[in-house]
This record gives C-alpha cells, sequence and structure tokens, in this order.
C-alpha cells in the first residue's frame, strides 16, 4: 500500500507553563519530497519535531505519520523513521561499530551492511569514540544510523547547524539522494535557509510558535517577488500586496506579492531566506 | 529490550568497571575473617550497595549525555525503557547476592551457621533491592542531583536501620526498647522477621516498577 503522505499535522497546539506556545500548526509533508521547517532559534520547529516523535504531550491536534496516528502503536512506526536531533545522543564513549552492534538489536529491519557501506562513505572510523568525533562526523554518524535500517522518513532537527559549508554540502547531497527512492520522504528543519532552499520541495515558516506559510518551493517564487524603488514609489503600492519592506536612504525594498501588483512594474526574483527574514519582521 | 540491555552492557563495561571491580574485591576479602564475628557485614554489604547503584548510575550517564533522548527516537517505547533498567537491576543484584551467598556459605560451611547465613542472605536481597526500589522513580522523578541524594540517602538510611535491628538480640528486644506497648503483638521469631522484610521489599521492588513507568511516560523531553 502507497502512503500519499509522509507526515500530516493538524492543529497542532502545545503550551509551555513559561509562556512559549506552538500554536494550532498544520502541515503535510508529501511522499517523495523534502520539506525545510525554517525558523528563527526559539520559534518551535524542536517542539513541533518532538511533538510529532511523541517526546512531549501536545495539548490538542493530530499527527500522522507514513499514515499512522502518531499515538498508536508508534514503535512500529519508528521502524521506518530515521531521525537525526541536533544533539545526535550517542553515548560519549561508544564507537561506530558497538552503536552498530546495539542498532542491530533495535531495528528489525537494520542493515549491517548498508551502515558498514555507509560509514565507509562519509570516512568515519568505526573504533573511534563518539567523544573524539568533530561536531560535524557526530552529525554524519547519526545521518549514518538514521540510513541504515530502511528508513521511508527521515526527520532531522538542526542536524546542520554549527557544521561547515563542505559537510552541509555533503549532507545535502545524501538527503537528495535519498529522496530519489519515491516512497522516502526528509523533514529537515534549520535556521539556514540556504542550504534548505537548495533541496526542498517544500518550505514551512515557524514564528513565535506560529506557522507563517507552508507551500511548495517553486509556488513561493511564483507568488512572491522583490521589488527595489524608493520609499514614495512604494507607497503607490497595495499596503496588502507588500509582505515586508526594508527602507534605507539608498532606497527601499519589498517582497511582494506578483499578483496584486501593476502589471508595468519590475519585480525581481526572491530567495527565500530574504522572504522568511521580510515576512518575520513584518510581522506576518 | 535487546539492544537497550547490549547499550546498558556496554556502558556499564566503560563507566562502572571500577565499581564492579570494587564490589568484586569487596566480596571475595568478605571469604576472609577480617573483623572477627565472623560476619564481614562491611564487605559484604557494601559490595552489594554498589552493585544495587549500576541501573540508576547509568541512567544519569544518560541524562548527562542525554542519550536517552536518542532512544525515543528509536522503536523503543518508554515502557520498555523503564523495564529494561529493572531487568539489569535483577541481574546485576541476583549475581552479587549469589557470588556473597556462596562465598558465605563457604565460609561458614561445618560452623552450623546455616541460619546467620540466610539471614545474611535475607538482609543482602533487602539492601540490594531496596535501592532501585526507591532509586530507579527517585532519578526518573528528579534526575541529576536530587534524583541521586534520594538514591544514596534513603537505602543507606534504611542499611543503617537494618543494622541497628541487628544490634539486638531479639525483634521483641527492639521492640521493647522503642515501644513497649506493641511489643506483645509481634513476638516473633527473628527468621520469620527476615523473612517478612525481604517480602516488603519485593513488594516495594514490584510497586516501584509501575511507578517508574507512570513517571516516565508522563516525562517530557
Amino acid at each position: 500500500m502507497s502512503i500519499t503522505n509522509a507526515i500530516e499535522v493538524k492543529n497542532l497546539t502545545k503550551s509551555y507553563k513559561k509562556g512559549f506556545m506552538l500554536d494550532n500548526i498544520s502541515f503535510t509533508l508529501p511522499s517523495g519530497c523534502i520539506m525545510g521547517l525554517i525558523g528563527e532559534n526559539g520559534a518551535g520547529k524542536s517542539t513541533a519535531i518532538k511533538l510529532m516523535l511523541n517526546m512531549i504531550k501536545r495539548n490538542s491536534g493530530t499527527v500522522k505519520i507514513l499514515g499512522r496516528d502518531n499515538r498508536e502503536d508508534f514503535e512500529l512506526t519508528k521502524e521506518d523513521i530515521g531521525v537525526v536531533l541536533d544533539e545526535v545522543g550517542i553515548s560519549e564513549c561508544l564507537n561506530a561499530k558497538e552503536v552498530g552492534n546495539i542498532m542491530k538489536h533495535t531495528f528489525k529491519n537494520w542493515d549491517e551492511k548498508v551502515y558498514a557501506e555507509n560509514l565507509q562513505k562519509l570516512s568515519l572510523s568505526d573504533n573511534k569514540k563518539f567523544k573524539e568525533f568533530s561536531k560535524g562526523m557526530k552529525m554524519k554518524l547519526g545521518i549514518a544510523v538514521a540510513l541504515s535500517h530502511n528508513a521511508k522518513l527521515l526527520i532531522l532537527d538542526e542536524a546542520t547547524a554549527g557544521l561547515d559549508p563542505v559537510i552541509r554540502d555533503e549532507i545535502m547531497d545524501m538527503l537528495c539522494e535519498f529522496t530519489r527512492e519515491e516512497t522516502h520522504s526528509v523533514l529537515i528543519s534549520s535556521h539556514i535557509v540556504s542550504d534548505l532552499e537548495k533541496v526542498c520541495d517544500y518550505i514551512a515558516f515557524i514564528h513565535n510558535g506560529k506557522m507563517l506559510i507552508c507551500e511548495e518551493k517553486d509556488r513561493l517564487y511564483e507568488t512572491y517577488g522583490i521589488v527595489r524603488c524608493s520609499a514614495e514609489q512604494l507607497n503607490d503600492i497595495e499596503p496588502d500586496a507588500v509582505i515586508g519592506k526594508k527602507i534605507s536612504p539608498y532606497g527601499a525594498e519589498a517582497i511582494v506579492e506578483r499578483s496584486k501588483i501593476p502589471s508595468d512594474w519590475e519585480i525581481g526574483a526572491i530567495d527565500i531566506e530574504k522572504l522568511f527574514v521580510f515576512m518575520v519582521k513584518e510581522g506576518h | 529490550m535487546k539492544g537497550l540491555l547490549m547499550k546498558d552492557g556496554y556502558l556499564m563495561w566503560k563507566y562502572q568497571k571500577v565499581n564492579m571491580i570494587i564490589a568484586l574485591i569487596f566480596s571475595f576479602i568478605s571469604a576472609f575473617n577480617i573483623d572477627g564475628s565472623n560476619t564481614n557485614l562491611f564487605f559484604i554489604f557494601y559490595s552489594c550497595l554498589m552493585i544495587s547503584f549500576i541501573p540508576s548510575g547509568l541512567y544519569l550517564v544518560e541524562e548527562r549525555e542525554k542519550s536517552y533522548m536518542n532512544f525515543f527516537t528509536l522503536p523503543v517505547s518508554r515502557k520498555t525503557y523503564v523495564l529494561e533498567k529493572y531487568l539489569l537491576s535483577v541481574l546485576c543484584n541476583t549475581a552479587i547476592i549469589l557470588l556473597n551467598s556462596v562465598i558465605l556459605l563457604i565460609r561458614t560451611a561445618g560452623q552450623s551457621m546455616l541460619k546467620d547465613s540466610l539471614m545474611m542472605i535475607a538482609l543482602m536481597t533487602v539492601m540490594t533491592f531496596l535501592t532501585p526500589a526507591v532509586g530507579l522513580p527517585a532519578v526518573m522523578k528528579f534526575g541529576g542531583t536530587m534524583g541521586t541524594f534520594v538514591n544514596m540517602i534513603v537505602p543507606s538510611f534504611c542499611m543503617l536501620l537494618i543494622m541497628s535491628v541487628m544490634s539486638f538480640d531479639s525483634v521483641s528486644d527492639l521492640v521493647q526498647y522503642h515501644m513497649q506497648a506493641i511489643d506483645s503483638m509481634i513476638h516473633m521469631d527473628f527468621m520469620i522477621f527476615y523473612l517478612l522484610i525481604t517480602l516488603f521489599t519485593f513488594l516495594l521492588y514490584g510497586i516501584s516498577i509501575p511507578l517508574s513507568v507512570k513517571i516516565y511516560k508522563n516525562k517530557e523531553f
């Protein structure tokens, strides 16, 4: 049976005593796609992922992972999920070989051969202790584990934070390779928007616990554009067409909805990072 | 469960090796009549206490390294995680009780001390199983410092209590000393007393398991 959506989140809400609240977020990740969950630090990305993994309790809402509610037989569902959190969470004293032995007895579908290949591909020593690995190597080991049990869905929480561009690029390549199979999907959260822009099919913005936008990346390019003009010219644009603006002594820059701008205006292509920054600053 | 046991096996070897070796040395020292009393209480109980701390010690290591979070991204339920810690404690405790019991029985062979030896075995059982019964829910609920405090203090207090009880010739002496009024109600043989406190410990241990599961199911990471 093929599953059309890898993740379906509906009206997910979580409030903390400290005041932060993940407010009624909904999104869907279709199978075979990569979704980037973008948000500044503390926006609620990790909370959303922890809720999806049932690590914390929700106030309301539903989460379906690979077609199954995450409150029912979730251990079974987790056989098909590979997760890498920002802190990989492998004991400092273990080496890659020991991690492999543990996982062999944890996952039913653990593939020792694939794991050994992944270690080799990622140039990871199998007898070096985890604490002796650099941050990038630790992350790579987490990814090697996540990719060695025939997972259908990868969930990565800030997996590229603090890594150098070369390793980040390698990781992004691996994600692209993973989703070549149409039943494989990836949800990756990050505040490094440029990484996600390269590989993601879907983009979701979270800000202050609220979902600002969740859309196909290409559709965002089609819908929004950037206008560069003077501050006075900017006043000629309908206010509801402006998503966000930046006025400086040298002129004005505004992210606009293309459909609401007169055809004689020159509208440039946006990048996702700019769209995100403008939306956040504008308080959408 | 097998994966969790294997992980704890690795962690025990890497983090608790020294404790295990010291416990073994103390067990073997207890084979000799050190203090002249023929009981070697300190060496026997200390080895039991060190081994009984292993599961909660490993939990605290995982908490410090935040590696327990990783286990909830794997196909492992919270209940399985907790049950594995209790299974580990049963394995560790049984091993040290058996070792100490064999040493004790060999040492006291031919001395008509079977009754005393059985009492010692009962006390070892109380000591080793009481520690995780109290300690595991405490470390899972409070974590870090507070959990360790409860984990260390409560069993130590119980050990002191047991030792003080042992300093009396009979239960009735103890009761007369403390509460003469109820003395007549509990005139019982010391063997029955030890059997009862052993059963009570197992009861506490049994209650501790669902309690820990409940605590852990409600824990947020």
